[in-house]
């Protein structure tokens, strides 16, 4: 008899299940998250929230999503507003793209930042980026290509399917630590909406908090080369008819701070480049040539590299961490922070550029 | 003469009058002789030739006594209490100058090895094992032609008087096992065995298991093999299979085509075969941990496409899995009953017709239908049918543990898997023991770890 209430006990309690249960198409997938200004004063955010709306067909072009928007004086407060306004459970464990609006990134940014880090199924790995004109406008955008919605960012942003060095891509995870650090500075991509796809290829870089300054095109594939060693570049040199171009293949950047007993204290920056001439209006028949060509490039590169370090130092952001470089050596009391506070403006940039290449083209 | 006929008619009564008793009378050297025996148990062609025939030819008594006494199955009774026992055994006794002679003239039926059809294997021996015992006795002298292959004869049964034969290699056999294997089968108290997946049942300490813990094959190559590494074999008259013992996890994870093939091919067969194993075993359950539970482990391109596939499905996703298992559980023994011209049908019919159905009916998302046929396939990968069915069973226990805790509880589920095996003897090796290379196969079996046998 016993072993009988047993085995109907055991049958009935498959027909329940835990608290956690909650099948997959009872979930409502947040992909992305925008935070704007907001129109009313009295809140501190707009917090949208882009859903994705499954479908069994996949294609490309037909990802089909909802926004929901909701203005709130903190995040947690907007998602449960949200919750209320839609029918299925929210669910943030594939959520790859925040986006934010230039503005709120002058406020109380390291508290925003910290709900996402500290909320656990959103991910170390979701892509930080700035929305420009608005969040709002890049989350509803429709890219042509897509077939899920955001995954196009997502796709822009991940170094194994896009290797261009004009995207700059940044971890929550990177940024967190960026923000809180006191030796290295965030920076952002931007991201612009244009006809049926997106422009990814300038950022700003910030002090401390809030935006300093935006970088160009060129500035911002400089910023990545120097961060993202692995990203392929190319490099112009020349100009009319003698124009080649390089395509680096292996870049290697080591910065040191050189406190010297004599003279000005300065960082050496050592760049090697391993690549291939790519494009060439004149005819390379010798290997004198090749050597010719390496020498003009490494000249080329050190002069680039170094006008934009002192653009960077002008500006008094260090994206680069030469900040925390010093750290490492010297310590990291009050009193070291201010010698570098003061340090910074005052050092002085010698690079040195090594380019070898390999030949001319891919088969050499 | 008095005393013979009465022998007779105890016999009869003994045999309850039995119809196919057949007594044959007949005077010759001035004496009466009578032959009992059974009918279709013996074979009347052998009776007329080694007993009839030679009769006729000597003209004296004691050269007819002489020709009985040199035929190999022939021996004078002392004990008359047994009579019926080798009546039904195929024995002829013959009454004869104050004497009984028995000589078996058994009718053989079923000796010819037909091809493999439960464990096939593509290059290599294509014959199993007949179902006579002492035809597959002379299949394995000669495979394994060696002085030291010892036979040891029982029969297990009250009623069926199975005969058995008990096979090992004197040099490699550990004595501790054989004495348990002789112990066990002399406990078994059982009326009829005919085959040998039940005299495994017999022999298992634990009266509800799951998993084999001894080898059950057709295959006279993995047999012989298996008695070359030290393994006690046991035959069983009316059946192909014979067991194997003690047999270790891995066992029943290889095929006889492992060592027929080269290399590379063989590591990676083995591979697939392990690959297979863990799929049919977790994969409906991981499919219920990641729908219902966690479905942030996917890429979200995946996860969304199964949120749309399950999006017009009704039912949590553990009903989708059951309804799904069952029926691929019904087809399956479905295939084995049916006759072979029908089985392609019905597996057309169930296979693609109701899952395809099932799929359009939005009753299972379309990722279930892969889901079920990856995990029907995986599991005819298993070599060794006895291992296949416990696979077979052990996915539900951890759906169950999926459905309650997600991730979590599969996870738990196959570390509480992994110890009831580590836990598992077979006649004293450990069930997850892994021998390395043939060398030490004697130290693989001696070496219990724990005192006692299973």
């Amino acid at each position: 008899m016993k072993y009988h209430l047993l085995i109907i006990f055991i049958m009935v309690t498959f027909f329940l299940a835990g608290c956690q249960f909650n099948d997959i198409d009872k979930r409502f997938f947040v992909v992305a998250i925008g935070i704007d200004q907001p129109e009313n004063a009295k809140h501190h955010f707009r917090v949208m929230l882009k859903l994705t709306i499954p479908s069994a067909q996949v294609e490309a072009g037909k990802s089909d999503f909802q926004i929901i928007t909701q203005e709130s004086n903190s995040i947690s407060e907007a998602i449960r507003v949200i919750q209320s306004l839609v029918d299925k459970k929210l669910d943030f464990g594939h959520c790859r793209v925040i986006v934010l609006d230039k503005k709120i990134m002058q406020s109380n940014q390291l508290d925003l930042m910290k709900w996402f880090i500290k909320r656990p199924d959103i991910q170390g790995i979701t892509y930080v980026a700035v929305g420009e004109p608005s969040a709002k406008e890049v989350l509803s955008w429709k890219v042509k290509s897509e077939r899920l919605p955001a995954n196009a960012l997502v796709l822009a942003f991940n170094e194994v399917t896009n290797r261009s060095p004009y995207v700059l891509s940044e971890i929550l995870n990177d940024y967190y630590m960026r923000l809180r650090e006191s030796g290295i500075d965030p920076y952002l991509p931007i991201i612009k909406p244009i006809n049926g796809s997106f422009k990814i290829n300038t950022s700003v870089v910030l002090k401390g908090k809030t935006i300093k300054a935006e970088l160009n095109r060129d500035e911002t594939r400089l910023l990545n080369e120097l961060l993202n060693p692995e990203k392929t570049a190319l490099i112009d040199v020349g100009k009319g008819k003698d124009q080649i171009f390089v395509n680096a293949e292996q870049t290697k950047t080591n910065m040191k701070i050189i406190i010297p007993k004599k003279g000005n204290p300065y960082v050496d920056v050592q760049i090697k480049i391993k690549g291939f001439i790519e494009e060439s209006q004149k005819n390379l028949h010798r290997r004198s040539d090749i050597k010719e060509s390496e020498k003009k490039a490494a000249i080329l590169v050190s002069a680039r590299v170094k006008n934009f370090l002192e653009h960077l130092q002008k500006l008094e952001v260090d994206p680069l961490g030469l900040g925390l470089k010093y750290q490492v050596k010297h310590g990291i009391t009050k009193n070291e922070l201010y010698q570098w506070k003061n340090l910074y403006p005052k050092l002085e940039f010698h690079v040195k550029s090594d380019v070898k290449l390999k030949g001319t083209g891919t088969m050499y | 003469m008095k005393i013979q006929n009465k022998i007779i008619n105890t016999l009869k009564q003994q045999l309850q009058e039995t119809k196919d008793l057949i007594i044959h009378s007949f005077e010759y050297y001035n004496q009466p002789i009578h032959l009992v025996y059974i009918q279709n148990l013996c074979d009347a062609e052998k009776i007329k030739t080694d007993i009839i025939q030679p009769l006729m030819l000597c003209e004296k008594e004691s050269k007819f006594l002489l020709h009985l006494l040199s035929l190999t199955h022939c021996q004078v009774i002392q004990n008359q209490e047994d009579l019926t026992n080798l009546l039904l055994l195929g024995n002829v006794l013959i009454f004869f100058s104050n004497e009984i002679y028995s000589y078996k003239v058994i009718s053989v039926l079923n000796n010819q090895p037909e091809d493999a059809t439960v464990e096939m294997v593509v290059q290599g021996p294509q014959k199993a094992f007949t179902q006579n015992l002492n035809t597959n006795l002379a299949l394995i002298r000669k495979r394994y032609p060696s002085e030291k292959l010892k036979v040891e004869y029982q029969s297990i049964g009250t009623l069926s008087k199975t005969k058995i034969a008990i096979l090992y290699d004197v040099n490699y056999a550990d004595p501790i096992v054989i004495n348990e294997v002789k112990n066990r089968l002399s406990k078994i108290d059982i009326d009829v065995i005919q085959s040998a997946g039940q005299l495994e049942n017999a022999l298992n300490k634990r009266k509800i298991h799951l998993f084999p813990t001894m080898m059950i094959t057709e295959r006279p190559d993995r047999t012989v093999l298996n008695l070359a590494e030290g393994k006690v074999i046991i035959l069983i008259n009316g059946t192909p299979f014979t067991l194997i013992l003690p047999a270790v996890f891995f066992d029943f994870i290889s095929s006889m085509d492992d060592l027929f093939h080269s290399f590379w091919i063989k590591m990676l067969m083995i591979v697939v075969r392990y690959l297979a194993l863990l799929v049919t075993l977790i994969l409906p359950a991981l499919y219920i941990a990641i729908t219902s539970y966690n479905p942030e482990i996917l890429r979200s391109q995946l996860t969304l496409t199964i949120a749309g596939s399950r999006s017009g499905v009704p039912y949590p996703s553990f009903y989708e899995v059951l309804f799904m298992m069952l029926a691929v559980e019904m087809l399956v023994e479905a295939s084995i009953r049916l006759p072979k011209a029908i089985g392609p049908t019905a597996t057309t019919v169930g296979g693609l017709i109701l899952g395809q159905a099932a799929q359009q009916a939005q009753l299972v998302s379309s990722i279930m239908i892969i889901v079920t046929a990856f995990v029907a396939i995986a599991n005819f990968t298993i070599p060794v049918n006895a291992m296949s069915f416990a696979i077979r069973c052990i996915r539900y226990p951890l759906i169950l543990f999926a459905c309650f805790f997600g991730m979590v509880g599969l996870v738990g589920g196959v570390i509480v898997l992994l110890c009831i095996l580590v836990d598992m003897r077979s006649f004293g090796t450990p069930f997850l023991s892994i021998s390395w290379g043939s060398s030490d196969k004697i130290e693989t079996i001696t070496n219990v770890p724990k005192g006692g046998h299973h």
